[in-house]
């Protein structure tokens, strides 16, 4: 299945879900849950952190985390 | 402050504006003290509430879930489980952002069910509405069973009923849980609960989470804890999920039920700004010319004022010799105490802008981007985006920079940041360079347009900046953790700062430099008056004749400057410095610059103040006299020139890296709460400070 570090700047996806743990607990409290859309809205320099737009909040999350983020892209 | 009979605490999220409620609850009535044992930050204070007179009130730090990751969170899960340790909350005043409504009640929930009174205050629903979102409060009060107050914390709009609010309910509210625990959970906190002596069986469950790095219970309830998640196969991390997945099942509906609202995403004008600000490549060079900037208005704005203050203290120097006698107990206060606290207090004003304007940066909601910006550079050396801040920080002071670093919430990154922050080129040290650039360098312009003196001093900078990284990478290999490191951080909506908070967060930081630095500095500055006025009485006396003999045969330099350079040589101080030349001759320095590093041990900014007495200069700021005197220096022995290229360039990469800052030490001392990472620190420092002055003094 497609992580969310796979995906192109500008693309929405929908979370399935989370493969670590510690960071579905700490994205959970944040209201990050399976089911939540996101648009990648930009990556950094080297595309080593990614800037994710959720519906009521944005987030910056490094490569390796979006990594353990599941996701099934929307067209 | 005065024991008053109940205690409020504020909670909520992050960026909610908790802060503001705070300060329009408690105004200057605030004190910003430690969690004990810990340094977190705790914020506390006093207000009138209604007919129960004064009450205390805490701003706990903003976390998302009792399911904690970093210190700060930690200390308030620990806190509302009703640590021994601090005054048992009678009432806790939620707030929430308006916007995020929904996500912000999933800590409500869990509060509650810890068995705490509640009113929630709803915060920005002025801006919840231009975006669309209308909130019903009394639906919400009535679905939730506690009231919703809709407050405004940058006009004070509603602070009066949220007051009457948490009055009436402190009184009348009966708390009630409403979790649904699996059977699993609970078992096991009915289990816990038989040992550990706790009234919420949610609180039972909480401890079985997090029991490991709960301080106020006994190892053998560990213990036991231990083994009764063996026993049920208790998979803590599973069960948080769960847990937070039925409480956003009971929120979501009930906040659907009474609001009204068009699908929102961010703030049109956040992602405007965004689009410029965090770009690739303009994002980044926007951030340097910012911090350019920041350092430009560091100096320039500062200059003025610390010309008073110097002058200030000249004039308070004048007034003790006016008024106290001449005697030792004169020159302890005027040459010690308050020359030593005068060379501190001068850097106040560039630790006032410097904080003003990261502060501003903070609040806005930029800090965030830059964070994500650089993040990943940071990462390689084994510090974090937030390190930025601090690293920043460091090129006005020391101390309050590595006090910043409690925002990294992964310790290994902390600390690695505090161990370098030193190495970043601080303000005191920017004297120091311009008398020995000003001896070493000629005025020579580069390319015709660049001046070398500039160049070199720039250089200097770099040099600290780089090596700061490459110390940073060392440790990271060395320093091993089990934590691991993640960045998850939310970048909230651009917002003007608000002028209050910012000023009360610059003063808490000038407070604290004032405290730190002034007390480190007070008891030294007695000490090393005492070793540079003091010596054996012969040599003192042979001292004052040599001076009187000199002066008979030249009146170039007048009799008391005389006197001063040669007691001092005659005097304690003078004798160690004459002790430590062959230690100190490799880099290129004689006994008159060992004095000097003696004495500028405790605070480097001490330096040019010594090298002035010992070249009898006099006490006037006379630099280029000094600067005359330095080039015209030789060596007793040799007869060689002291000040050449080499020793000057070495002289000024020794002060580069060396510690010689004792009110750094002891902040680190503090935030470490080990003497052994200040001691580790002052080694390595003191190691690159001697080799790096030593291959100075071989290479020019």
């Amino acid at each position: 299945m497609q992580t969310l570090d796979q995906m192109k700047i500008g693309y929405s996806a929908r979370i399935v879900s989370f493969k670590e743990p510690l960071l579905a607990s700490r994205l959970m409290a944040m209201g990050i849950i399976p089911g939540t859309e996101l648009v990648v809205l930009r990556k950094s320099l080297m595309n080593s952190t990614y800037f994710i737009q959720f519906p009521r909040l944005a987030l910056a999350l490094r490569k390796d985390e979006a990594a353990q983020i599941l996701i099934e892209s929307e067209i | 402050m005065s024991f008053s009979k109940y205690q409020v605490a504020l909670s909520g999220n992050p960026n909610v504006g908790k802060s503001s409620v705070f300060n329009l609850l408690t105004g200057l009535h605030q004190t910003v003290g430690n969690f004990p044992g810990v340094t977190v930050d705790r914020k506390s204070g006093v207000f009138q509430l209604g007919n129960l007179g004064k009450v205390s009130i805490v701003d706990l730090p903003g976390l998302y879930s009792l399911f904690p990751s970093s210190e700060d969170e930690r200390v308030v899960v620990d806190t509302l489980l009703g640590s021994p340790s601090s005054a048992p909350i009678d009432i806790i005043g939620y707030i929430v952002d308006a916007n995020d409504i929904d996500r912000n009640l999933l800590l409500f929930t869990q509060i509650r069910d810890l068995g705490y009174k509640i009113v929630v205050g709803v915060n920005m629903l002025d801006t919840a509405l231009s975006n669309g979102l209308q909130i019903d409060l009394n639906g919400l009060s009535d679905s939730f069973g506690v009231p919703f107050i809709g407050i405004n914390g940058r006009t004070g709009e509603g602070i009066t009923e949220f007051k009457t609010a948490l009055e009436n309910e402190i009184l009348t509210q009966i708390s009630q849980p409403n979790y649904t625990f699996s059977p699993s959970e609970e078992q096991i906190a009915k289990d816990v609960q038989s040992l550990v002596k706790i009234d919420a069986q949610y609180a039972a469950l909480i401890l079985a989470h997090h029991y490991k790095r709960v301080p106020f219970i006994s190892k053998s309830q560990k213990d036991f804890i231990a083994t009764l998640t063996e026993k049920y196969n208790f998979n803590s991390i599973d069960i948080q999920l769960d847990e937070m997945m039925k409480r956003y099942q009971f929120i979501t509906p009930l906040v659907q039920k009474s609001s009204k609202q068009i699908p929102l995403s961010m703030d049109p004008l956040t992602r405007k700004i965004d689009k410029v600000l965090t770009h690739k490549v303009f994002g980044l060079l926007i951030f340097v010319v910012l911090m350019l900037l920041v350092f430009q208005a560091i100096f320039s704005w500062a200059e003025k004022p610390m010309e008073w203050i110097e002058s200030g203290f000249v004039g308070i120097n004048h007034l003790i010799t006016t008024v106290v006698p001449d005697s030792w107990f004169q020159r302890l206060l005027t040459d010690g105490i308050v020359s030593g606290l005068s060379g501190v207090l001068v850097f106040i004003p560039q630790i006032a802008i410097l904080f003003f304007l990261i502060s501003i940066l903070e609040e806005s909601g930029y800090m965030a981007r830059v964070v994500y910006m650089t993040d990943s550079f940071m990462r390689r050396f084994g510090l974090n985006g937030r390190s930025v801040v601090s690293l920043i920080s460091g090129g006005a002071c020391a101390i309050p920079a590595i006090m910043s670093t409690r925002t990294i919430s992964n310790w290994k990154e902390r600390l690695t940041t505090i161990m370098v922050t030193p190495l970043i080129s601080c303000s005191a040290r920017i004297p120091i360079f311009a008398i020995l650039i000003a001896i070493a360098i000629p005025a020579k312009k580069v390319g015709g347009w660049v001046s070398l003196q500039a160049l070199v001093f720039m250089g200097l900078y770099v040099l600290g900046t780089g090596t700061a990284l490459v110390v940073a990478w060392i440790f990271h290999k060395i320093l091993k953790t089990e934590e691991k490191s993640f960045l998850v951080m939310e970048l909230p909506r651009y917002q003007m700062p608000q002028w209050r908070g910012i000023f009360l967060n610059v003063w808490e930081k000038v407070k604290v430099f004032i405290v730190e630095a002034g007390k480190v500095i007070f008891f030294i500055s007695i000490l090393l008056w005492f070793l540079a006025s003091y010596g054996p009485k012969e040599k003192m006396e042979a001292a004052r004749t040599k001076a009187k003999q000199e002066y008979a045969i030249s009146q170039d330099i007048p009799l008391s400057q005389l006197t001063k350079s040669y007691e001092l040589e005659a005097s304690y101080a003078g004798i160690a410095g004459h002790a430590i030349e062959p230690l100190i001759r490799p880099l290129g320095y004689d006994w008159k610059i060992g004095i000097a590093l003696l004495t500028s041990f405790a605070a480097r900014e001490i330096f040019v103040g010594t090298m002035a007495t010992i070249y009898a200069v006099g006490d006037d700021d006379n630099t280029s006299l000094l600067k005359d005197r330095l080039q015209n220096a030789r060596f007793s022995d040799s007869g060689k020139k002291v000040f050449t290229v080499g020793t000057s360039i070495s002289l000024m990469i020794f002060y580069l890296f060396a510690m010689q800052c004792m009110s750094t030490v002891a902040v680190v001392r503090r935030e470490t709460k080990s003497w052994k990472w200040p001691m580790i620190q002052m080694l390595y420092m003191g190691v690159l400070a001697y080799v790096g002055g030593w291959l100075a003094a071989l290479i020019f």
